[in-house]
């Protein structure tokens, strides 16, 4: 009898086992989830746009003359004292010594002489004609106070008079330039010597009219250079400004004294910095993205000392953020973890492994993080990334 | 009714009573009379032998007395207690504990043992006798652990013998037990039972076309077409072993 | 015996339906997808590029192997849809103004072509028209060419370059918010002050040309035109995804069909031997009046083929049925102006020969051992069943048991070659529930990583060409942006000793937030400075490790070739690509900080006025959601999925019912006899039961964690056999589909077992006395 109870109580015992291990299989699982803390931390939000240094004050130095530079050894980032000798230029030397070019010159003199006594020739020419019609002018004239010439004739050999002085007037300007043309030409050849550099040339020194960094060098290598060409700018390093061009609708949150924080400038960390100016009108300009957008310049001073950032350049880009807003132990949660339902903002909460959602009001928010304004008390843990296999009363488990 | 001589019916017990028992089934389109109003006593102790021709209804009486099977009209109680009325669930559980049966074929559990055979009653029993002291009373304590296909027709049936009584039944039923076996093992067989019936004193009905068998009987039951047509009483009750056919 | 031949039947019927709706569906498919390409012209070679004279078009068609050549001008445009506020973008491409283009033919399902003195009309593609409901005669806005149009629908037409529409970066179609417009030459040319000149080429090739030398020497032609590399038919993304699906399907056909023949033979062979046995007296009859053996084992051999023959008529109705049935599921992804569908006869044949074939040999010993039986031996009785103490009893838990159990035990014993068969059926009818689950599970978490775990963005933005960094300070601005990151992505050719690959590489910021590499454990990678991570597939194609020097060829820009170190491999499951740091990138191609999009976080609320702002930014060429691309890698294969796991569904149960079932019926007839006799002497049905089926009970709960096991390996190897360059299945199986397996055998088994135990409550008590064996 027992052995009887015994075996079906066995089989019951199987039997249960096995539809609750299939049933268990149906069981909804844990789902994994990333849980986060809502804390108190500071929160920042910023206005992101790509800025530009510029040197404030830029000095160029350009070539005063005409000349042949000296090659410049400086080189960019170094320093130069106020009156530091920056630039030697000497008188254009020389061309090339080459045969060709001096018979090119010698020839270029041959036809100037040439072309200077053609011109010589015309003017004399134009002098006689002048001459002649001159003193044909004066009899003609004494005939038509006599009144035996018509006023027509007496018109005419005055205007030809006329031409024929502005003719010679003319020939004898071409004759000047021909001249000088004829002299320059001269000059020219003058300058191809056989001997080469052992010439004595005068020298010009160009110095630095103030204390700084050359920013810039625009050539270096030895060369004739012409009055007025740059050839470096030099600035003061703490005179560099960033200059951002900020969407108008932007703009409006950012004022004078505003912090900024410069990234990816180039180097390690984060520069600091502060507005000095947002311009007061706008312009017009087309996005990287092709849209016509209203921008507005605004214009932020690096207060991070320079010593960090000598290798700021000028024109170079720089990550820049506006710090709109900021505030210290702000309760807040990450950005991720909030979700629309309607026009509300919720989050789902940890209750006892389960998710729970819950309505938040949201104040300031960044790209990372957002403060709850209510819903939440700090200790509270929210899912970060909430996808669609969370529901309400869904088991959770934080992934490890 | 024919009662039993030389004994008043109140001291013997009385273990079935059959009043107009009939059994009719169907086969295709024939209708059988297996049974035709048959009446009869059965008391506790006696050994009686339920002897006609094939076709007289004596397996279809046996397999009503023993639950296996339901009269189509008529009354049978075993005890007292009607089994005509009981349904499947009573008749199985009148099975289990109050009958034990022996049939032509043994009918054994091939994939258990002897010893295991035995069991297989003894577990569902209410007060049973141990396996081995069933299967020696039949003379087989030296083949406990013998699977049928290694044991000889009348060692089977041995082993059902022991089977039938080991869950000391009131009643022992017994279908041409010898039908298919030679005489020699036969009457070994017959011992066997006759010696349950004596030293258990278990009411026993044996089936056979054999009337030699009869001999070792109490009293002899005649069945003829499906009625009961003479009680006859042993005056003398022979052994098995002096039995011949 | 007539339940026993209806669960054989019933396995065969599914293993012929399954074998001819794969196969038919893939010969259909094949079949329509030739014609389609044969009548209307699908071309073998394409080429791209930035902008060629016409009469450029002589010299391609002189490369020899060249047959006949068509240029075109094809763009990419955004288009505004009223009622439907979502980013939408279409291909546009050029249509001869005779109306008659000589490759890449369109099927006209509706309406007319343009014509080309209009211009502002197109053809449509189906499956858009069909996502918008448009009909000729509706309209829509297009920004051509950084100009608003109102355009007309002609007509909505098929064409054989289109037969599955997706976005060259998409990971699966989306037919609302990406279709084809065809537009006449002349009204396309102006627009993009294209006249005279072409940016795209198709042709076709005969049939004996050098496909890479050909692709060689254009490629040659085209360069100084800013060709991008032509490409052949192959690579071409409706023909490769469409071959790709025939290929599964073909596996499929070779996988799922062969179980069910093997378990149906084995049915078979068990329910036949076991009719000859109980027939033997017959046999031997018929023997010693003079039939020889030959005639005996043929008589048998009949009733098989005749069992098989009514599996084969169901399951060639079935097949068809379920073939036209997947075909037509195909067919809505699949975009065919018609479905030819066909069945060639040798499937059939086939089928028939494979199943009375297997049949045959499983029932082959038995229909000898009938055959060869000497009559006299058939009339005796069959010897009795050896039974033994079993090895469990040995180990002691004999004690234990009682009697039923030890029957239990003991016929499991007895024919363990057929238990372990029948353990092996049920175990592989979990194994298919399994395989199916296993499609929706895998499918699941390479969605869930890529689309959820990888990328957080809500929105990606694509630019025209590559674009300077500001961009991002203007994305960032746009009321409802939240976050934005910048991406740069150039096309590239990857290569490593004789092997290379075209493929894109992926130039993303590196602390991004928003674009992930996670690893096998679903961490995130950081990507490095310098040098490029592969997807590991990739990395395998090319043959290359961590710490290779990998040559890249940019196809872009001013198309650098550099030497890169791989620095890594990850696993990826969608698409092969490389994977760099942005500024890493940006030096490689020696430009300033260009990017290509960006990712952005965006407040819902906004999206719509977002979208709007997009469209009017010239620069920006298309928006994509991550939301949509989910949904629609899921609607895409639900469909499929649905059916393969009704199809799975009702496989597995018909084996597990098949098996249980046999074995059930088999038993009991084996087993009537001492069952009976319990009854007799005094057992209950419920005990009686409890041998017969605690015994299938026993098998079945032995089966189900072995099917698991076998199912797991299946998986694996259908995972492993799947992996493709557009994605790679992970083995990933849910509690939930290992659950679902048990609960269907287990329902099966249960179901037989009733089946049987109605049987059982039902024994004759009286017969089962009178009869020898």
């Amino acid at each position: 009898m027992k052995a009887a109870l015994r075996r079906k109580l066995f089989v019951i015992v199987i039997i249960l086992i096995v539809v609750s291990a299939t049933i268990y299989g149906f069981m909804p699982k844990a789902v994994d989830v990333d849980l986060v803390d809502v804390s108190r931390a500071p929160l920042q939000v910023t206005i992101e746009e790509e800025g530009r240094t510029r040197l404030k004050e830029r000095f160029v130095i350009s070539a005063p003359t005409a000349g042949y530079m000296r090659r410049i050894d400086a080189k960019v980032g170094d320093s130069v004292r106020k009156g530091q000798i920056l630039v030697t230029l000497e008188s254009l030397r020389s061309q090339a010594l080459d045969p060709r070019s001096r018979a090119e010159a010698e020839a270029t003199v041959s036809a100037a002489e040439a072309s200077l006594n053609a011109a010589m020739e015309k003017e004399r020419a134009a002098m006689a004609d002048a001459d002649y019609l001159e003193r044909r002018l004066e009899r003609i004239t004494n005939l038509y106070a006599k009144g035996s010439v018509a006023k027509d004739q007496f018109d005419q050999a005055e205007s030809e008079a006329k031409k024929a002085r502005a003719v010679q007037r003319s020939a004898k300007a071409a004759v000047d330039v021909s001249h000088a043309e004829f002299e320059r030409t001269k000059t020219t050849l003058q300058n191809f010597t056989p001997s080469g550099r052992t010439e004595k040339y005068d020298t010009l020194h160009v110095s630095s009219p103030v204390g700084g960094i050359i920013f810039r060098i625009y050539r270096d290598s030895e060369g004739a250079v012409n009055a007025g060409e740059p050839l470096m700018d030099i600035g003061d390093a703490k005179n560099l400004e960033v200059r951002v061009e900020v969407l108008s609708s932007d703009a409006v949150k950012i004022k004078k004294g505003t912090t900024v924080l410069f990234k990816h400038w180039g180097g390690d960390g984060t520069l600091t910095g502060i507005v000095r100016i947002v311009e007061l009108a706008g312009f017009t300009k087309v996005s990287s993205l092709g849209v016509e957008e209203q921008r507005v310049l605004v214009i932020a001073d690096i207060t991070s000392p320079p010593e960090i950032w000598r290798v700021l350049g000028d024109g170079y880009r720089l990550e820049t953020h506006f710090v709109v807003w900021e505030g210290n132990a702000i309760l807040q949660v990450p950005a991720s973890a909030l979700f629309r339902s309607g026009k509300e903002w919720m989050v789902f909460v940890e209750d006892n492994g389960k998710a729970r959602p819950r309505t938040v009001e949201v104040g300031q928010r960044n790209g990372l993080a957002a403060e709850i304004i209510s819903g939440l008390k700090e200790k509270d843990k929210v899912i970060a990334h909430p996808d669609d296999s969370i529901g309400n009363g869904k088991h959770i488990r934080p992934r490890k | 009714m024919i009662a039993k001589e030389g004994q008043a019916n109140d001291s013997v017990e009385v273990v079935f009573q059959v009043r107009d028992l009939t059994k009719i089934y169907e086969m295709g389109e024939v209708e059988v009379h297996a049974l035709r109003g048959a009446n009869l006593e059965l008391y506790s102790g006696e050994l009686v032998v339920l002897l006609g021709p094939s076709g007289s209804g004596k397996s279809t009486l046996l397999n009503i007395l023993g639950g296996l099977d339901t009269a189509t009209s008529g009354y049978v109680s075993y005890r007292g207690k009607n089994l005509t009325k009981a349904n499947e669930q009573e008749l199985t559980e009148y099975r289990r504990f109050h009958v034990g049966f022996v049939f032509q074929f043994y009918n054994l559990i091939p994939s258990l043992t002897a010893r295991e055979n035995v069991a297989v009653v003894t577990e569902i029993a209410s007060n049973p006798m141990v396996p081995e002291d069933a299967l020696a009373l039949v003379g087989l304590t030296d083949r406990l652990d013998h699977f049928p296909a290694q044991l000889s027709g009348g060692e089977q049936q041995r082993v059902a013998i022991a089977r039938a009584i080991s869950k000391n039944p009131e009643v022992l039923l017994c279908d041409e037990p010898t039908g298919a076996l030679d005489s020699k093992t036969g009457i070994v067989v017959l011992e066997a039972l006759e010696r349950i019936n004596r030293e258990l004193g278990t009411a026993t009905a044996i089936i056979t076309h054999n009337a030699d068998i009869a001999g070792m009987a109490d009293r002899v039951v005649h069945l003829s077409n499906g009625r009961i047509t003479e009680v006859k009483v042993n005056t003398v009750k022979k052994s098995p072993c002096e039995l011949q056919w | 015996m007539k339940g026993q031949v209806f669960a054989i039947t019933l396995v065969v019927i599914s293993g012929v339906a399954t074998f001819i709706m794969f196969i038919s569906t893939v010969d259909s498919l094949s079949l329509t997808r030739d014609t389609f390409y044969r009548e209307y012209r699908f071309a073998d070679v394409f080429i791209n590029l930035k902008r060629a004279p016409e009469s450029l078009k002589d010299k391609l068609k002189d490369v020899p192997g060249v047959n006949q050549i068509e240029t075109r001008v094809s763009a990419y445009v955004k288009l505004a849809i009223s009622g439907f506020p979502e980013p939408v973008n279409a291909a546009i491409i050029s249509i001869p103004d005779d109306g008659k283009p000589l490759l890449n033919r369109l099927y006209i399902r509706k309406g007319r072509l343009a014509d080309p003195t209009k211009d502002n009309e197109v053809v449509i593609n189906e499956n858009f028209a069909q996502a918008h409901g448009f009909n000729p005669g509706d309209r829509f806005a297009v920004i051509i060419n950084g100009k608003w149009k109102t355009l007309t629908i002609t007509g909505i037409a098929l064409s054989p370059e289109f037969v599955l529409l997706m976005k060259p970066e998409a990971m699966s179609p989306d037919f609302k918010r990406y279709g084809v417009l065809w537009m006449s030459r002349k009204a396309l040319s102006k627009a993009y002050d294209m006249d005279g000149a072409f940016n795209n080429v198709v042709l076709t090739l005969y049939p004996d040309a050098k496909l890479s030398d050909v692709l060689a020497q254009l490629d040659t032609i085209v360069e100084q035109y800013g060709g991008f590399g032509a490409y052949a038919r192959k690579d071409q993304i409706s023909h490769r995804l469409l071959s790709g699906e025939f290929q599964q399907l073909q596996r499929s056909s070779e996988i799922f069909p062969t179980i069910f023949i093997f378990v149906a033979a084995f049915l078979l062979n068990v329910v036949m031997s076991r009719t000859i046995n109980t027939q033997r007296e017959q046999i031997a009859a018929l023997k010693a009046f003079g039939y020889n053996n030959i005639d005996i084992g043929f008589h048998y051999a009949k009733l098989v083929v005749l069992i098989i023959s009514a599996g084969l008529v169901g399951g060639i109705a079935a097949g068809i049925w379920f073939g036209k049935m997947l075909g037509g599921i195909y067919m809505e992804v699949y975009r065919f102006p018609f479905l030819i569908y066909t069945l060639h006869p040798k499937v059939i044949i086939a089928a028939v020969l494979i199943s009375i074939a297997s049949a045959l040999v499983g029932t082959f010993h038995s229909l000898w051992r009938a055959a060869k039986q000497p009559p006299a031996e058939a009339m005796r009785p069959e010897p009795p069943a050896q039974y033994r103490v079993t090895l469990i009893e040995k180990t002691g838990i004999g004690r234990w048991l009682t009697q039923p159990s030890r029957i239990i035990a003991r016929n499991i014993e007895r024919k363990p070659i057929r238990t372990f068969l029948s353990i092996i059926g049920i175990a592989v009818a979990c194994a298919t529930m399994i395989s199916s689950g296993f499609f929706k599970d895998s499918i699941a978490f390479m969605v869930n990583v890529q689309f959820v775990l990888s990328q957080k963005e809500d929105m990606t933005v694509a630019f025209a060409e590559s674009t300077s960094r500001r961009a991002i300070y203007e994305l960032k601005e746009l009321p409802g942006v939240h976050h934005a990151e910048t991406f740069r992505t150039v096309p590239a050719k990857l290569k490593f000793g004789h092997r290379s690959y075209k493929t894109r590489i992926n130039g993303i910021e590196p602390d991004s937030r928003l674009h992930l590499l996670l690893d096998t454990n679903l961490q995130a990678i950081s990507l490095p400075p310098s040098g490029i991570v592969l997807t590991d597939h990739l990395g395998k194609i090319l043959g290359v490790k961590a710490g290779d020097m990998l040559t890249v060829e940019v196809l872009e820009g001013s198309k650098p070739i550099r030497q890169v170190p791989v620095v890594a491999l990850v696993t990826l499951y969608l698409g092969v690509m490389g994977y760099m740091d942005l500024t890493a990138l940006n030096r490689l191609m020696r430009e300033g900080d260009a990017i290509s999009g960006a990712y952005l976080v965006t407040d819902p609320m906004y999206s719509e006025k977002l979208y709007q702002s997009f469209i009017k930014m010239p620069r920006v060429s298309g928006t994509v959601l991550r939301r949509n691309e989910v949904r629609n890698f899921h609607d895409v294969q639900a469909k499929g999925m649905l059916f393969f796991t009704f199809i799975a569904t009702l496989m597995a149960c018909s084996i597990a019912f098949g098996v249980v079932y046999n074995s059930a019926r088999i038993a009991l007839s084996e087993r009537s006899r001492e069952l009976s006799s319990l009854r007799v002497l005094g057992y209950t049905r419920g005990e009686i039961s409890y041998i017969l089926l605690g015994e299938l009970g026993l098998i079945t709960l032995i089966a189900i964690p072995l099917g698991f096991f076998i199912g797991y390996w299946l998986c694996a190897y259908i995972a492993q056999a799947l992996a493709s360059d557009l994605f790679r299945v992970p083995l990933v199986i849910e509690t939930k589909t290992y659950s679902l397996a048990a609960a269907v055998v287990l329902a099966s088994a249960l179901a037989s077992g009733l089946i049987v135990r109605h049987k059982l409550d039902h024994l004759d008590l009286v017969e089962v006395l009178k009869t020898r064996e």
